[in-house]
């Protein structure tokens, strides 16, 4: 079971610094299209489609490192408000409906994914990229949030909220 | 199902999920899957759901959003920054309230950097204010500056939310980044002048106090050194848009590439400060682009089950005076600001509010510059302004909620002025947009 937290853990962390890189990538690549604008007086095409795609997978690689990390934006004036009993059941709650609903997204995320596969659909745009390419990150981002948000709930059940950050990791 | 009935599903659902402690990202994706499956044909609305998800976020238009973080988080976690105070602080001389008017420079230098006022006012409040309190500063005098340099940080360009606004509300990004320019430095005058005037009446609300003098030739070497570089880059981010020679996105890249260029100018480019600036610039834009998801699918379904038209009908029933509905507008966005944070409340407004601006003839940019004001007036609001809160947790125990309360108030009312202005005279956020090429 610590095996498969510490995997799982890794994991995390892996797509956080994926993520980073990613943000670092796009800057570059940006760059590199106005250099080649303003110094070889050429354009570069794709570079906006691919800025965009690349957002995508900023953003799923690394929510599920963000929600380990507790930094998803929650209102808490009520579970600062409740009685410890009260706040641990409600974070259990929120949790199990966050894993729910992360999963929907994995369950028809998959199935679009596959069906925009097996049916070519591609992206109209300056250079045409399979639409599968920005959508198949969705259910495999989600799938990991769903995981954590059960852990999530897991831990609050447990009352050991060390299981949920790990106060040695660093990206 | 009528309107009002479907809105108050939507949105009851949506502030019990909030409430229940769901994040907020998460919350909007549950009420968009419901949503989803009931309207949209079941399994093939969420098939469609999932489509929307992509293309909330896949586009290069909100590309800046994340550059402007990272520019804010590689100048602060290489500590250029608190030098740029320092250099800020020897300048100021024996003026009438220096550490007020310090805590404003620095303030906006901060926020205007970060576009996080909430952790502008963290950090000058724990480093500016024991020194005030200890040099017989009023509370009036530490507390409300460096609330009030907070409001600095989205109306001031680079604005990661205003990139926001603009994307959700599909108008120009490079136009609302050029129109908030002229509202943000008439905001920090005001400001200043409002500091310098009242502790010339009130001198004992922030006592004079000797300052040792540094020579003029240092001085403006290390303004030279600390403070032109960075000035010359945000001058370069906002003059490539105001010029047309780059889009915002093109301009945002290059300035988050000049940022690291020139923190290893300054020999500080080590990989403990890559680290952190990176992983702080993920973590926030990761958690901003999160909530965007749901974007598209919440405002698609606010039309699909006519809740837009709804509410855009009812407002135009007023229409005789429009003048009412704006400030309307603007007092919900207000309460809202209190108790949520400023991207979620541009998901949720942003859908209802643009169709009204629309049918009235409202130009976005003019009415997207006072709706950022208004969101960042609302963290220094009493009584439930978040920024109050993230005050009273880092100032001595002997300050209450009352003196941060009075603190903040003179700030505000000067915040109603100047958006006064910007309605009275929309030149003062148009003008700038108008000779853009």
């Amino acid at each position: 079971m610590v095996a498969l937290v510490r995997l799982f853990d890794r994991i995390l962390l892996a797509g956080g610094i994926l993520s980073g890189c990613v943000l670092i990538i796009i800057m570059l690549m940006i760059t590199v299209k106005v250099i080649f604008r303003y110094v070889l007086n050429e354009g570069l095409i794709g570079v906006d489609l691919l800025s965009g795609t690349l957002l995508v997978y900023m953003t799923f690689l690394g929510a599920a490192w963000v929600l380990k990390h507790e930094q998803h934006v929650v209102l808490d004036v009520i579970l600062n408000q409740a009685s410890p009993n009260s706040a641990r059941w409600m974070r259990i709650t929120s949790s199990l409906l966050g894993a729910a609903i992360c999963f929907v997204v994995v369950v028809f995320g998959t199935w679009e994914s596959i069906s925009s596969f097996q049916r070519g659909i591609l992206i109209p745009a300056e250079i045409e990229i399979p639409r599968v390419v920005n959508l198949w990150i969705i259910p495999a981002g989600c799938f990991l949030l769903s995981c954590q948000f059960l852990r999530r709930a897991l831990c609050h059940y447990l009352s050991e909220s060390k299981l949920i950050n790990d106060p040695n990791e660093n990206i | 199902m009528d309107w009002p009935f479907l809105m108050l599903f939507f949105f009851g659902g949506l502030s019990a999920l909030l409430l229940l402690g769901l994040p907020v990202a998460f919350a909007f994706l549950f009420v968009n899957v419901i949503g989803v499956y009931v309207f949209w044909g079941g399994a093939i609305g969420l098939q469609q759901l999932i489509l929307s998800i992509d293309s909330s976020i896949s586009t290069f238009v909100l590309v800046p959003v994340p550059m402007f973080i990272l520019m804010g988080t590689v100048i602060f976690h290489s500590g250029i920054a608190y030098r740029m105070i320092d250099v800020l602080d020897e300048w100021l001389g024996k003026i009438a309230g220096r550490l007020a008017l310090l805590s404003i420079g620095a303030g906006s230098l901060f926020a205007t950097l970060t576009g996080v006022a909430m952790g502008s006012v963290a950090m000058l409040g724990s480093t500016l204010v024991p020194d005030m309190e200890r040099r017989g500063y009023s509370k009036s005098m530490s507390i409300g500056p460096i609330l009030a340099s907070g409001s600095l940080a989205i109306m001031i360009p680079p604005s990661a939310l205003g990139v926001i606004l603009a994307s959700m509300g599909q108008f120009s990004v490079g136009k609302l980044l050029i129109g908030i320019l002229l509202p943000g430095l008439l905001l920090a005058v005001v400001y200043a002048t409002y500091v310098v005037i009242r502790c010339h009446i009130q001198p004992h609300l922030a006592p004079s106090y000797e300052v040792e003098p540094t020579a003029i030739g240092p001085r403006i070497m290390r303004t030279l050194q600390y403070v032109l570089p960075l000035v010359i880059i945000i001058g370069v981010v906002i003059g490539t848009i105001f010029a047309g020679v780059a889009t915002p996105t093109e301009a945002a890249a290059l300035g988050a590439l000049f940022c690291f260029l020139l923190v290893a100018c300054y020999g500080k480019l080590t990989w403990q400060v890559i680290k952190k600036s990176v992983a702080a610039a993920t973590t926030i834009s990761v958690m901003v682009f999160v909530i965007l998801t749901g974007s598209a699918a919440f405002s698609q379904i606010l039309a699909f089950t006519g809740i837009t038209i709804g509410i855009t009908e009812l407002a135009l029933s007023w229409s005789e005076h429009p003048i009412l509905i704006l400030i309307a507008m603007q007092v919900i966005l207000l309460l809202l600001g209190m108790l949520i944070e400023q991207t979620s409340i541009v998901m949720i407004t942003t859908p209802i509010y643009f169709p009204i601006v629309s049918a009235f003839g409202w130009d976005p940019v003019w009415f997207g510059a006072i709706t950022l004001l208004d969101l960042e007036m609302a963290t220094i609001s009493p009584l439930f302004g978040l920024s109050l809160f993230v005050m009273k947790g880092i100032t001595s125990k002997t300050t209450t909620m009352g003196d941060i309360y009075r603190a903040a108030l003179p700030f505000v009312a000067l915040n109603l002025v100047v958006m006064g202005i910007m309605i009275a005279v929309p030149g003062t956020v148009l003008w700038l947009p108008a000779l853009m090429r």
